[in-house]
Order: C-alpha cells, then structure tokens, then sequence
C-alpha cells in the first residue's frame, strides 16, 4: 500500500508521524517528571508532618503537666489542636471534607499513634475503622516498609511509619497519612491535556505538510509537465532553473541536458535522413530525365548512351548505399570485427606498393617511410586497408598528375602513427572541421574528379579508426597539400 | 534571344535542362556552384534561374537571398530534389518549385507556364 501512496502523501505521512513520535517522548518525559515531583511532595507532606507532631508531642511532655499525664493525652492533644488549626483547615480546605459512599466524613490527612503490644492508640477524628486496623498493623510491624500505599475504601492511601514515640514506659509508634487522590486526579488531569494536545498538533502539521510538501514538489511537476509537453516534434521545451533550490536545480539541469542531447540526435537524424534523400534522388532524377528523353528517340545510339549513362547514375546510388550500410556497421559495431595481432608496418608496405601501380598511369611516385622493425597492433585487417585505401584515394584525388604522395609510420612506443600524405590542392581552413561528416564535400575548383566522390569515405575512415580505440586528424593548406594522421594504439603483449 | 542560367552542382543535370530550355529558346548558361551570387553581372540581366537548393559552399538558399533583393529580379525555379512544400519552406518566395524526380516534363510544363505559353507534348 505504501507503495501505492502518492510522494505527496508520503512526505505527509512521514513527516506527521516524526513530529508525533517527538512529541510523545516529550510529553512522556514532561509527565513522568511531574508524576515523580508530585509523590516526592506528597512523601515529604508526610515526613514532615511526623516530625512536626513528635516534636511537637515531645515540646509538651517537657511541660509538667504532661509530664504526669503520658505521651498518649499529649499526643492527643496535638492531634486535636492540629486538626482544629485553622492553618491546617486553610491549607487542606479541598480535601478535609471528603465523602465516603456510606455517608461518613472522611479525613485525607490522618495522623495515628498507635502500639500493637497493648492495642491503644491515638488518632485523628472520624477514622474508619479499616484504615484504623491498617495503621494499627503497621505499628506493630517493625520490618515493614517506612512507606507504604493502599486501597481502602476505595480510596488511594500513602502511608508514612515514624520512629517510636518514648515516654515513661509507654511506646507508640507514629504514622501518618494522606490520600494520593489529588495527585492522581492532577496527573490524570495532564495527560488529558497532553493527549489532546499532541492531537491537535498533529492534526495541523498534517495539514500543514500537504502545502509544504506541494510547494517542495512544484519543481518535480514543472520537470514532470515539461517533459508530457515534449514529443518528437517538440524538443525545445524545457524547464525553467530561475530561482529553483539548488538540489531541484541539479535534476531539472541534468533533465535539460538529456533534452538538449535528444534533440542534438533527431536533429542529427533528421538531417541525415534528408542528405540520404538527397543523395539517392539526385541520381534518380537524372535517370528519370534520360529516360524521357530516351523515349522521344528511336536511335539505337542514343539508346545506348542513356543506358551508360543510367548505368553509371546506378552504380552511384549502389556506392552509396553499400557506403551507407558500411558506416551503420561501423557506428553501431555490428560487424563482428575480426580483430588479430597485425604487423603494421608490413601492411603499410604492402599498401603503398599496391598502391603504387594504381596511380603509375599518373606518374604519381608513392614515397614510403617506415620504421626497420615490425610494429604490432590488434586490428581488423580488411578494415585497416579499406580505411588506408580511403585515405590513399584521397591523396591521389587531389593531386595533380606527376604529383607526390607517400605513407609514413612513426612508432611512438605505446602508439603509432600512420600519416598518408599528398602535395596536392589542400583544403580550405573553412572545410577542415566538417570533413569528417557525413556527405560532406568539399568542391574542387575547376577539374572535374574522375570519379567523385559522395561525401562518405572520410566518414568511414572515422569509424573505422574509432572502432580500433584510434583518432584520425588532418593537417592542411591549400595548394600545398594535405596530411591524415591516423593514430591507432600498439599491441602490449600482456607478458612483456 | 532569351537567357537562362542553370545553377547545379551535377553536370549531367546542367546538361539535361540545358538542352530542355534550349529547345524553348533560351541562350543557356551554366554554373557549378552558387558562389557567382556576388558576381551580379553574370545573372542579373537573366530571363530565368533554374536553382538548385543543396549544393557545397554557397547553397541555393544564399543565392535566392541576394536575388531576391533586387527589385526586378529574374524569374527563378527552384529545382531541387527535395519535395515542392519543402522546398517552399526552405525557400520562400521563388516563382516556382520543381521537384527534380518529377522528370523533365513537368520541368517544361513549369517553364511554360512562367512564359505563358500553351502547354503541348515534349
């Protein structure tokens, strides 16, 4: 069922139920003390009393007419001149009167003298017979506790057992006592009061907490409403950080930043997708032009030129598109690659002299500078030279015939380089950061490629380096020519 | 005589229009690429502009923009690949639009059209 709870009700409920358990210990706390300091009261009352009466009684016997009438007339006397004290009558006014269920009066502050070896005592007036037994057992038991508490008559009673009263031979042991009930009733009283209290209290912070709690989650619904607002069509939205809490403010950023991302994405895609429609259909528009031309003609001739033409327009759009499937597999690492121990500088060779032969028609030299010793790397080796080639291609492309290109390979320990060089046009500061996107062209003036290219091979050379934990970076200037720096990390045998 | 210049960067496509319109009349002129758009000696007294939208450097849609100042300026078609809505957003204002995979007869039709003449078969 928690579970189920909205976080608003949840930081209600949590919040309620902390401040509950901090008031109940309070409270507890607040009550037991004053539990405490009322019966340390009521047990001093009756200390004191005690002593006042024996001191009291003895004060009486030093006269000389007591002296001759013995400790229990003296006693007598002060327990009689105690009750009808007004002081006395004054301070207890609220509990002298008391009510039994038979009808009796009954006293709450009772002071006795008694002795168990003879039966006599001495006592306050109108003390029911139980409570005089009571008393009466308690004088004669030396053993038994100075404090003591009892039900009598349905009433709380606290006793207090005194030392021994001494005088001509006679001992009575002197007890007083007093009802707890107005103790009682006060305590009672106050927890009433405590439990309303924290009631009540309670019952206002859980009011109170619905608006705290709603003022804390406003952010996370503006996040929340943002993000219902925003469809493939609308990444623009996003949340308002102005004057948010710093925590709120961290997950509202990170929640812009996962939108701005998303949107840098479709925007990506989306212009990808529209450069493949352009580049697919430009060539279909061709053919689609030479084919209506076509057909308002009858000779085989002409016939056969568009068909060449058609030919060469397909061949394109396969290109591009074996391209495309090349670059895809290459982002998304589909292809299993078949990575294996490689000696570089072997393939490098291997290349350049292949190489070689393809532009000899061009009197292009390919110069080659490699390192004497083999330098081993884990690579893919169809891809290595399909990325090598690409760049090879390029070189060619942009030099004029009888110009120069080359490889070279600098062994840096942990790394290696491969630079693949060209003397030819160079490419204009304003084109090298986009080079290596997607169908990114650059036009080259006046001469006309051979074959052109579609914006894609430099893309590739890209995936196929980041797929080998390479980077690739091109130094330029136009008219003096070009250098693609590919730099691939070397096989660290683990036993070296 | 009549005078068209014809902005794409594929030569077969310069080529095909190029024979379209001369066959309508038109003395026909040719560029590879928009960055003649400041050179207004070489289009500015033109009748008509085929213009292509997407091309390297200096896009159709540049080009359009400064043609576009001009208070008497030629009469320009967009020819792009892209759908003729699209094209409309991307460049708005142009005297037509031409979807390039329509084939080159709607292409007449079109040029017609902004010459008034009737419309007859290729």
């Amino acid at each position: 069922m928690w579970t189920q709870w909205s976080l608003r009700l949840k930081i209600c409920v949590m919040f309620t139920s902390l401040l509950g358990c901090f008031l109940i210990v309070f409270s507890a706390v607040l009550y037991f003390s004053l539990s405490f300091t009322l019966h340390s009261e009521l047990n001093h009352e009756l200390v004191s009393q005690a002593i006042g009466v024996a001191d009291a009684s003895r004060a009486l016997l030093s006269t000389t007419a007591y002296r001759e009438k013995g400790l229990a007339p003296a006693l007598q006397q002060i327990i009689r001149a105690n009750e009808e004290s007004s002081f006395l009558d004054h301070i207890h006014s609220k509990n002298v009167i008391r009510l039994e269920k038979s009808g009796r009066h009954i006293p709450d502050h009772i002071v006795f003298a008694g002795s168990a070896v003879d039966n006599s005592f001495v006592s306050s007036r109108n003390l029911p017979k139980e409570i005089q037994d009571y008393m009466t057992q308690l004088a004669g038991n030396a053993k038994s506790p100075k404090f003591s508490d009892k039900v009598i008559n349905d009433h709380h009673y606290r006793f207090y057992r005194s030392d021994e009263l001494s005088h001509a031979g006679t001992t009575l042991t002197l007890i007083t006592a007093r009802s707890v009930e107005p103790v009682e009733m006060m305590l009672k009283k106050r927890l009433g009061m405590i439990i309303i209290g924290i009631g009540m209290m309670l019952a206002l912070a859980l009011f109170v907490s619905q608006f705290i709690a709603a003022q804390i989650l406003q952010p996370i619904l503006s996040v929340a409403d943002t993000a219902r607002n925003i469809t493939q069509d609308n990444l623009a939205a996003r949340v308002e950080t102005q004057g948010m809490d710093p925590e709120m403010k961290f997950l509202a950023d990170a929640f812009n930043d996962m939108i701005q991302r998303l949107e840098t994405s479709f925007r990506f895609i989306r212009e990808f997708a529209l450069d493949v429609t352009h580049e697919l259909k430009t060539p279909l528009a061709i053919i689609r032009g030479e084919t209506e031309i076509a057909l308002h003609k009858d000779s085989a001739d002409d016939y056969r030129s568009v068909l060449q033409s058609i030919l060469v327009e397909l061949d394109r759009m396969l290109r591009i598109i074996q391209d495309l499937f090349q670059i895809t597999q290459q982002d998304l690492a589909i292809e299993g690659l078949n990575f294996q121990t490689l000696d570089l500088t072997r393939l490098v060779e291997e290349l350049g002299l292949s190489f070689q032969a393809v532009v000899q028609e061009r009197k292009i030299p390919v110069a080659l500078e490699l390192p004497k010793n083999p330098i081993l790397i884990l690579g893919d080796e169809v891809q290595l030279r399909r990325m090598f080639l690409n760049l090879a291609d390029n070189a060619a492309k942009a030099s004029a015939d009888g110009g120069e290109m080359g490889f070279r390979c600098r062994d840096e320990g942990n790394k290696v380089h491969v630079t693949v060089w060209d003397h030819g046009e160079g490419i204009q500061p304003e084109h090298l950061p986009r080079i290596f996107q997607k169908f990114y062209r650059v036009i080259r003036a006046g001469r006309p490629a051979k074959r052109p290219g579609h914006g894609l091979g430099l893309s590739m050379v890209q995936s196929i380096v980041k797929n080998h934990q390479g980077s690739v970076t091109v130094q330029s200037s136009p008219g003096k020519g070009s250098e693609f720096t590919v730099t691939l990390p070397c096989f660290m045998p683990t036993s070296k | 005589m009549k005078s068209a210049l014809i902005i794409d960067d594929e030569r077969k496509i310069r080529t095909m229009y190029g024979n379209v319109l001369a066959r309508e009349g038109y003395e026909i002129y040719e560029a590879d690429s928009a960055e003649i758009a400041n050179e207004f000696n070489k289009w500015v007294d033109m009748d008509l502009i085929l213009l292509d939208i997407r091309m390297p450097s200096v896009s159709g849609r540049d080009f359009f923009e400064i043609v576009d100042t001009f208070h008497r300026r030629p009469r320009t078609i967009i020819c792009s690949v892209y759908p003729e809505d699209e094209q409309r957003k991307l460049v708005p204002g142009a005297d037509e639009y031409f979807d390039k995979s329509e084939g080159i007869e709607q292409l007449l039709k079109k040029i017609r059209k902004l010459d008034g003449v009737e419309t007859e078969d290729l």
